[in-house]
């Protein structure tokens, strides 16, 4: 019997499978490009090393979140060595599903300190 | 460069799989980052260190977290599918475990752990010289004690002791008569006042309970008097807590001039050993001529069974053979699962998975069933631990040094983790590494065949192992049960269990009258006595040289003709002598024993030679058919039975039997003694029986091992027939159903069966008769009298496991061909 997909299984994220899942939402990355983009994008507050790296590529390519690619987005420029990845639909949904729950916390915690602000004011 | 070598070597601690997956874009990425981490100068390669090793070492970690739980997963969901072997098994698993425990405990307590005086040196006794049985003082005369103490070149601080009993009020005071060198050899110090001095004639030092019941812990005990045997002694010092083994006492009195005889004891010079103690004492009894036989003897072996660390050896080889067999049956356990694995095996090995996972995966189940084993052993040790010392205190262990500090500790924990993690690995590897190394395409084939992997051989030869182990182990238990109980069924013991034994210290003159004397007492009492010089079965009588055919050792012993009159002496030849005859000296009368009986015959002369050299002849006027007299002698040694007239000892025993009423005996027995002139030196009274079962404890317990060890043999023995019996019905299911189906019976079934285990189980057999047979390498004290008690041993064991083997072959059998097809046509 085939078991059936449930998003809500797999959260909540950690945030470095977050970030990569974020990370691929915009395309093929291969490993040392999605640690760039990540450090970039925290400013070096998650510098992700290579065992946290791929130990959460591996996670994510086990639980289907996301597949390794033979698309190679600029060949000509790159070690054709280096391994890409991508989403899959399961982990487009799964981070569609994350963001909504970090939306909705957000939510929460804005709703609770707005009268907090104002009081003080 | 040597960077990246460094990380390529670091990246061995990830999973091998993980490793082939990833390790060249991972080196790829550590470059990259090394570069970067150069470009940003010193301080930013010294960070990137630190940064890259946490990364690697938690990565590691989480990786190998995740395949350990995938893998418990998986083993836990399949032992849930087999519940009743599983929970069997890891309960005949617990319970070896538990025993292999409590018995590293008790060994670590009594052989190993050092004593509190132990840590600047190994303390030296001297104790009487026996084959076996305790170990107990040699009390030696003052004199040569002194002079040893003056010449010895092996011993420093040599010090002598004698223990006493005596009541002050209402205390029942334990004590010894000590030289001041005795309790700073044990590292004492004093809560109040001071230690023992060498000028001190008449002065004691008092123990805590002494202290608390009499002074009620007031520091003027110091300074205060106390009488023992009518004369006054002063405590010049109070200890807080009472000195560890041997010395547990209440009062330690200086030594006087009248103490004639000494326990003696010393701390070995560094370098020395205990053969050179011996080598040292030996010198100097025979440049005195004197007689005084001593052994030396490591001092917290006093009081202990010789054949203790035997006993303790010997279990712990039972039951690290038992626990072998729980790991056979374990391992039995484990090739069911790795044939139901094999198929997912074959294809993980196909897609690349290394041989090492794969042992991994394959070991987790037998590593779970010894967790849980190891951990349900754990109360059950402490259980075993705490009973043991509980109910061990009439076997008199509670006097062993040592004894104490048995217990269920920490170390205990760490023993439990080390053999049930050992158990794991010896159960669980071999099946696994045998399903690692097969060819997975060879493995695919077969099951697609309808064919299992077959384990046959390794099967088989686990069937014999336990064969063997279950027939050596009841062997080992019926024979050495047998031997105790021909070893003390000795008419001598029946005669003599109910008796006091009076321990007389003879004055210099006229001790011979006094023993006269005593005896007519409790003769004229209507008490009839026996006297001896070396009581049977607590001492071995003394040796002395005899003059034949250049000389050879004899054992002699003084005694009085009653001796003869207990029922299992025989006479070959002559009578024993006459009340006058006993007084002869030149020469004097004997009798000797069957052993003795071809050289010398009644009429004959035995030349015994003296310590100095002189002869003394005996003319034999009896030879007598003598029964043990030493339940650590299987059979009777050469001994002549001297007078004991003529005998010139300091020591005499009296022993007086008794039937009804005890204390009545007891009361007349010292009433014989006190009415002797001159007054003795001294005497001690003693349950006779008693003593002999103490002296037999080192066997009670041997026995009460291998029964214990026999009962977890035979049900691992059961296990793993079962087992075998399963598997082979299993993998044979259709041609079994056929043959059913052909016509064959339950009988033909069972003798097909019989058939594929006969070899292993012949072989097995044959292996624990050789191994019976190596029973002879073991000391002369402990090897049974082999003949027909030991072949039916032998034979008994056999009929055991051949009954349990037939009838659980039997059974497993029966329902194999009930559940066939062709039987149930035929029902």
């Amino acid at each position: 019997m085939k078991h059936r997909f449930e998003p809500e299984d797999l959260l909540p994220l950690s945030s470095a499978h977050f970030e990569i899942l974020v990370c691929l939402a915009d395309g093929e990355r291969h490993g040392y490009a999605i640690k760039r983009e990540i450090a970039e994008r925290t400013s070096r507050r998650l510098d992700l090393g290579p065992g946290s790296l791929y130990g959460a590529i591996k996670k994510l390519t086990g639980d289907g979140l996301i597949e390794e690619s033979d698309h190679r987005p600029e060949a000509h420029l790159d070690d054709e060595r280096r391994r890409y990845y991508r989403l899959t639909a399961e982990g487009r949904t799964v981070l569609k599903a994350e963001a909504a729950r970090l939306r909705s916390l957000v939510e929460l915690a804005e709703s609770r300190s707005v009268p907090a602000r104002a009081r003080r004011a | 460069m040597i960077a990246q070598w460094f990380y390529g070597r670091l990246l061995a601690l990830y999973p091998t799989e993980f490793r082939r997956e990833y390790a060249a874009e991972m080196q790829r990425q550590f470059r990259d980052d090394w570069v970067e981490a150069r470009r940003r100068g010193l301080l930013g390669a010294a960070a990137f260190w630190p940064h890259t090793i946490a990364d690697l070492a938690l990565a590691a970690f989480q990786l190998h977290y995740e395949i350990a739980a995938q893998d418990l997963r998986s083993a836990e969901a399949n032992l849930r599918r087999q519940p009743v072997s599983t929970a069997s098994l890891i309960i005949l698993l617990s319970l070896t475990i538990a025993g292999n425990t409590a018995l590293s405990i008790f060994a670590a307590g009594l052989i190993f752990r050092k004593l509190p005086f132990e840590s600047t040196g190994r303390l030296v006794f001297f104790a009487k010289p026996r084959a076996a049985g305790a170990i107990e003082w040699q009390m030696l005369p003052r004199d040569i004690a002194e002079k040893f103490r003056q010449t010895s070149q092996t011993l420093d601080a040599l010090a002598f002791q004698s223990d006493f009993r005596e009541t002050l009020g209402d205390f029942q005071a334990h004590g010894w008569f000590v030289t001041p060198s005795a309790l700073t050899n044990l590292g004492i110090a004093p809560a109040l006042g001071r230690l023992l001095r060498a000028d001190d004639d008449d002065a004691a030092v008092i123990g805590p309970r002494l202290w608390q019941s009499r002074y009620q812990r007031r520091p003027s005990a110091i300074g205060s008097v106390i009488q023992l045997f009518g004369r006054n002694y002063r405590i010049v010092g109070v200890l807080e807590d009472s000195p560890v083994f041997p010395f547990d006492a209440d009062i330690w009195a200086s030594r006087s001039a009248q103490n004639v005889s000494a326990g003696v004891f010393g701390r070995i010079k560094p370098g020395k050993t205990l053969h050179d103690v011996q080598e040292d004492w030996t010198a100097l009894r025979q440049r005195s001529g004197g007689p005084w036989p001593a052994q030396a003897e490591w001092l917290r072996n006093a009081g202990q069974d010789s054949l203790l660390k035997f006993t303790l050896w010997c279990g712990i080889a039972a039951f690290a053979l038992v626990l072998l067999l729980a790991c056979a049956d374990l391992a039995c356990l484990q090739f069911g699962y790795v044939l139901r694995r094999q198929r997912e095996v074959a294809i993980r090995v196909a897609l690349g998975a290394p041989r090492g996972r794969i042992v991994r995966f394959l070991m987790t189940e037998s590593l779970v069933i010894a967790v849980v084993a190891g951990a349900l052993s754990v109360p059950v040790t402490a259980f075993i631990v705490t009973q043991m010392h509980a109910r061990l205190d009439w076997w008199g262990m509670t006097k062993l040094a040592g004894w104490p500090a048995v217990r269920f500790d920490g170390s205990a924990l760490l023993v439990t983790v080390a053999i049930a993690l050992a158990s794991a690995a010896a159960a669980g590897f071999m099946p696994a590494w045998r399903m690692a190394r097969e060819s997975p395409w060879h493995i695919l084939a077969e099951h697609r065949n309808g064919q299992a992997l077959r384990f046959g051989r390794l099967r088989l030869t686990l069937l014999g192992a336990q064969t063997a182990a279950a027939i050596l182990a009841v062997a080992l238990a019926l024979g050495f049960s047998a031997e105790s109980k021909r070893r003390l069924d000795s008419p001598v013991i029946q005669a003599l269990s109910q008796s006091w034994r009076a321990n007389l210290r003879l004055p210099n003159e006229k001790s011979v009258q006094l023993v006269e004397g005593i005896v007519q007492r409790l003769e004229s009492a209507g008490q009839p006595a026996i006297v001896i010089g070396a009581p049977p079965f607590l001492d071995e009588p003394p040796a002395m040289e005899y003059d034949h055919r250049g000389g050879a050792s004899i054992r002699y012993q003084f005694v009085n003709t009653r001796f003869f009159e207990i029922a299992g002496f025989r006479w070959k030849a002559g009578r024993a002598w006459q009340e006058e005859e006993g007084k002869l000296t030149h020469p004097m009368v004997g009798v000797v024993n069957q052993a003795l009986a071809g050289k010398f015959p009644v009429g004959s002369i035995l030349r015994l030679i003296n310590p100095n050299g002189n002869p003394a002849p005996v003319r034999i006027v009896g030879i007598v058919e003598q029964p043990l007299l030493d339940q650590y002698r299987p059979a009777p040694t050469p001994l002549v039975f001297l007078p004991y007239q003529r005998a010139t000892v300091d020591f005499m025993n009296v022993i007086a039997p008794f039937r009804g009423d005890a204390l009545r005996a007891k009361q007349s027995l010292a009433n014989a003694i006190r009415q002797g002139d001159p007054p003795l030196r001294g005497y001690s009274i003693q349950d006779y029986g008693a003593r002999i079962a103490d002296n037999w404890s080192g066997w009670l317990v041997l026995v009460t091992m291998l029964w214990i060890a026999g009962a977890f043999a035979l049900a691992l023995a059961a296990t793993g027939m079962a087992a075998f019996l399963i598997q082979t019905f299993l993998e044979h299911r259709q041609p079994v159903a056929l043959r059913c189906a052909l016509g064959a019976w339950v009988r033909n079934v069972w003798v097909w069966v019989s058939r594929q285990a006969r070899v292993a189980m012949l072989t097995g057999a044959a292996a624990a008769l050789a191994l019976w047979g190596a029973v002879l390498l073991l000391p002369a004290a402990m090897v049974p009298a082999f003949g027909i008690p030991a072949v039916l041993a032998g034979a008994a064991g056999i009929a055991v496991v051949a009954g349990l083997w037939g009838a659980m072959s039997w059974f497993v059998s029966r329902r194999a061909a009930s559940q066939s097809l062709a039987e149930s046509i035929r029902g």
